[in-house]
């Protein structure tokens, strides 16, 4: 459950507009990247009290990360990274994220020096019990996501060229030539559909091209890349951005899978549209 | 020899039955439905059109009305009940009649123009003159029809010949009126029914009758119409016609059917502000025909799922993608030119060409052979010439653009080859929107495959803000949110404005806003109700009671006050409230004012007589056994 509206603790909390401590400051920041199967939230807080990072760090108390879409999710913080598979939260602009820290004993204040003045005299007296809420954060929603297009292929016509079709990697692009426009399907509608196949066989090549500038054994170690050239650039962000660790020989495809979307069952969709349209 | 002895309803006698069948054209006006007689019947009044600046109005209405006010009703029930059916389906269909004229209570439409010329001539009868529309309209079937296929020259004039039987075919019994009003504002009626051959009293009769009048002329029968003294529906008070229908089939009786067939077939007219049409209560005219075609409850509206009715998008690409150069078509022996309005959108998965006459009615969603399931979709409207051709090449019912039913060789090869030509048009302009969509060279669009989607978190910002009035008329907003201390530093630094009229930074909003009670009414009218922040309250729980705090030192709406009363009310953690469930007489066994050590009075919900110092209220609260020391409150002063 996300705490969204203000309410009075019967004991000292730790959030950005309770008054109980002196730095009263719980702020949380999240990023998210994903692929065709994960979430990955890199999550940046800051805690204004030592008292309380102090429980933290102590395993005295624990932070979870509370994703609430339709239904609330709770996951144990540790690091700042956490991954989730997209089977079980969905996200929208309706989904929002809190950061709570519970107690993991119960937990005495006298220590605390962080409190403001109101607490001096009873602090004493102050006991938290175990898995009770001692701090929570600011909240974050989504959100519109942003798509951004990579331009990654160019298509040319070269009707003197010896073969039917050709596939280079260039500098920038993956370049298909074709022997003739037909080649293209460009007079059926959603032609570009239909050049799915092309492109499935483009990026095996330049991923091929990709390991063998940048691999050892047939392997790439993406975070460790230095691209050469425009394209490898864009490769390489694509990769990362769907956190793709490794790139191997063997693994062509399953990247594939991960930096594309659906670009198989939009073919296999188009074709069967069309023979459901055809007259 | 006909029978005029006092039947209103006149069948021509003969001397045998020699065909046992109904009408051929019954059935097929049938299979077309609501479509088909919606079309015949506006494109009659479309054709019938009197000024240039006005639109042709048709009014359609359906009702029901008694049995015995259709004009002979008598004459017609006789008739049917001796026909004879000689195969299934004639025998079907007079069955069907046959327990249909037992109703007492029957359905109808009608068909009602205005701004139209009506028919002409209806006092001169019965005549063979071409200027007479009346006795034409009257008396013959199929008056234009076969004739034009003989002519190279002859284009057939209006449409009231064939059309009629469309009218014939909506009724359960075959019959319709046609009531009309003339320029010298006389009014007649007239009616047929489509029966089949049949015996009566020993003679042989057609199987099609004429509600109207006849004269014997130098020893000829000759067919004069009634005048008409009929009431409602078959008046017609205003120049024009209305056809009326009694026995309305049901499958005809439905207004949304009737809505769509008049904007698939007539947009055009209706935009161009030739037409408009009411239908019942409903009216269709160039303001709001758009209103209609973009309503899903009439129309499929995702251009991906239109497959078998097009009309919102042809009412797009005729309201938006018009093209500046005509379409020239050639014959064999002339060039006809049409307006051309086409969109290309990859979306669509069957492209059509709307084919409108220039009247405004479309006469078919053409398909350009081998082009159907191109993205594109376009209107074309020919001009009077192209027209003109364009009407010889329909088929009967004005559906089809095609050189069946032409049997001369030469008009035949020359509409092949006009039909031909404007698919061969049509394809350049599909031919070139595909080139210009889809360019050989450049980068391909890999944009809904390739991609990385960039989410951005926001922090959850003064969410919920609202206007509270305070009693004087000056506004407070409520801000509400989780803003971090950062961002206050910031906006701090910005000096900015948003925390509302005050012009307060957030952080130093007035900790009290003031509240509109809920329910207990009697309280506020004496007593000014103020919610309270959390960041004004300490609050903490010892083993048997607890210490509550607030600090109001900085409110200036507290300014001046002694004394108050607190209120609690229950929040959970979603920020519900459940103002009347805590009382505070059972949940405490004291409340001490800390400021001056005196108890306070528990009253309900409410601790009263509370002293204010310099803003500041210290409670300390003594727990009850019951108390359930988990509870979260929202707080409320409560001033005089």
């Amino acid at each position: 459950m996300i705490y969204k509206k203000d309410a009075n603790f019967p004991y000292p909390i730790l959030s950005n507009h309770a008054q109980s401590y002196e730095n009263n400051i719980f702020d949380l920041d999240v990023d998210v990247m994903e692929n065709n199967d994960t979430y990955r939230f890199t999550v940046k807080y800051d805690i204004g009290s030592d008292f309380i990072k102090q429980l933290i760090t102590k395993k005295k108390a624990r932070i979870l990360l509370i994703v609430q879409s339709k239904d609330s999710k709770f996951t144990e913080l540790e690091g700042n990274e956490i991954e989730i598979n997209k089977n079980r939260v969905s996200l929208d602009q309706k989904t929002s994220l809190q950061l709570h820290i519970q107690a993991l004993s119960d937990i005495t204040f006298y220590d605390n020096h962080d409190l403001s003045r109101f607490y001096d005299q009873f602090k004493d007296d102050i006991k938290v019990n175990k898995f009770n809420l001692l701090a929570y954060s600011n909240v974050v929603t989504f959100d519109a996501p942003y798509k951004k297009p990579f331009d990654l292929f160019e298509k040319k016509l070269d009707e003197n060229m010896k073969t039917d079709i050709k596939i280079e990697i260039g500098q920038a692009t993956i370049n298909i030539f074709y022997r003739k426009p037909e080649y293209q399907f460009h007079t059926l509608p959603k032609s570009q559909y239909l050049n799915h196949p092309y492109i499935y066989i483009g990026l095996t090549k330049a991923l091929q091209q990709f390991i063998i500038n940048n691999g050892e054994d047939g392997e790439v170690e993406i975070a460790s890349v230095e691209p050469i050239s425009e394209l490898e650039n864009k490769l390489l962000d694509l990769m990362k951005s769907k956190m793709i660790e490794e790139l191997t020989v063997d693994n062509i495809d399953e990247v594939i899978h991960e930096i594309t979307d659906n670009v198989i069952e939009k073919y296999v969709r188009s074709i069967e549209e069309m023979a459901t349209n055809g007259d | 020899m006909t029978d005029i002895n006092n039947n209103q309803w006149k069948f021509t006698s003969i001397e045998n039955i020699e065909e046992s069948h109904f009408d051929r054209s019954l059935e097929r006006f049938f299979g077309m439905g609501v479509m088909g007689l919606v079309r015949e019947n506006i494109q009659n009044s479309l054709d019938g059109y009197l000024y240039d600046d006005k639109p042709v109005i048709v009014k359609i209405k359906t009702g029901e009305m008694k049995a015995t006010d259709v004009p002979g009703i008598d004459n017609l029930t006789e008739r049917i009940n001796v026909l004879e059916g000689r195969n299934n389906y004639t025998k079907e269909t007079i069955k069907h009649m046959n327990e249909k004229i037992k109703q007492n209570r029957i359905r109808y439409m009608s068909f009602e123009d205005e701004n139209t010329k009506g028919l002409t001539g209806a006092e001169n009868g019965q005549t063979n003159s071409k200027s007479d529309t009346w006795g034409i309209y009257a008396y013959n079937k199929g008056f234009h029809f076969e004739e034009e296929n003989t002519s190279k020259e002859e284009i057939r004039g209006g449409s009231h010949g064939v059309g009629k039987i469309a009218s014939n075919a909506a009724s359960d019994i075959h019959a319709m009126f046609f009531s009309n009003c003339d320029d010298k504002n006389q009014k007649h009626l007239g009616g047929t029914v489509q029966l089949v051959e049949h015996w009566l009293n020993g003679q042989a009769y057609r199987s099609t009758g004429y509600f109207t009048d006849a004269l014997r002329e130098r020893g000829l029968l000759k067919y004069y119409p009634y005048k008409n003294e009929y009431d409602h529906p078959f008046r017609k008070d205003t120049r024009g016609l209305k056809i009326i229908i009694p026995f309305l089939r049901e499958e005809y009786d439905d207004q949304t059917a009737i809505v769509k067939s008049v904007c698939d077939s007539f947009f055009v007219s209706i935009l161009k502000n030739k037409l408009e049409v009411h239908i019942n209560d409903q009216v269709i005219n160039k303001d709001n025909l758009t209103e209609y075609v973009l309503d899903n409850q009439y129309y499929e509206q995702s251009v991906e799922n239109m497959k078998d009715v097009f009309t919102p998008m042809y009412v797009d690409t005729y309201l938006n993608y018009p093209i500046e150069k005509d379409l020239a078509v050639e014959s064999k022996d002339e060039t006809y030119h049409f307006k051309l309005f086409f969109k290309y959108d990859e979306k669509i998965s069957k492209g059509r060409t709307a084919i409108i006459r220039t009247v405004g009615m479309k006469i078919e969603d053409f398909k350009v052979t081998g082009y159907a399931t191109k993205p594109y979709n376009a209107v074309v409207i020919g001009d009077k010439k192209a027209d003109a051709y364009l009407k010889s090449l329909e088929n009967e019912s004005h559906t089809e653009i095609s050189n069946k039913h032409i049997s001369d060789k030469y008009l035949k090869s020359n509409a092949t080859r006009f039909i031909n030509n404007l698919s061969k048009a049509i394809k350049k302009h599909i031919d070139d929107a595909i080139q210009e969509n889809n360019q050989m060279d450049g980068i391909m669009d890999t944009e809904d495959i390739i991609y990385t989607v960039e989410r951005k978190f926001k922090n959850d910002l003064q969410k919920a803000t609202e206007t509270v009035r305070v009693g004087n008329g000056k506004a407070l907003r409520k801000t509400k949110g989780n803003s971090s201390k950062k961002e206050k530093r910031d906006k701090a630094d910005a000096g900015t404005n948003t925390t509302g009229d005050k012009g307060e930074k957030r952080n130093k909003r007035d900790p009290l806003k003031f509240k509109k009670a809920k329910g207990d009414g009697k309280v506020v009218d004496e007593k000014q109700r103020y919610s309270t922040y959390p960041e004004t309250v300490e609050r903490l729980r010892l083993d048997d009671h607890e210490i509550l705090q607030f600090d109001f030192s900085n409110s200036k709406l507290l300014t001046g006050v002694s004394e108050c009363d607190v209120v609690l009310a229950v929040i959970d953690g979603t920020g519900k409230e459940y103002s009347d469930e805590f009382k505070v007489d059972s949940n405490f066994k004291r409340a001490i004012d800390l400021g001056t050590g005196q108890d306070c009075r528990l009253l309900k919900n409410k601790i009263t007589d509370v002293k204010v110092n310099n803003g500041i209220i210290k409670l300390r609260l003594d727990y009850n056994q019951s108390m359930n020391k988990s509870l979260k409150f929202i707080y409320y002063l409560e001033v005089e």
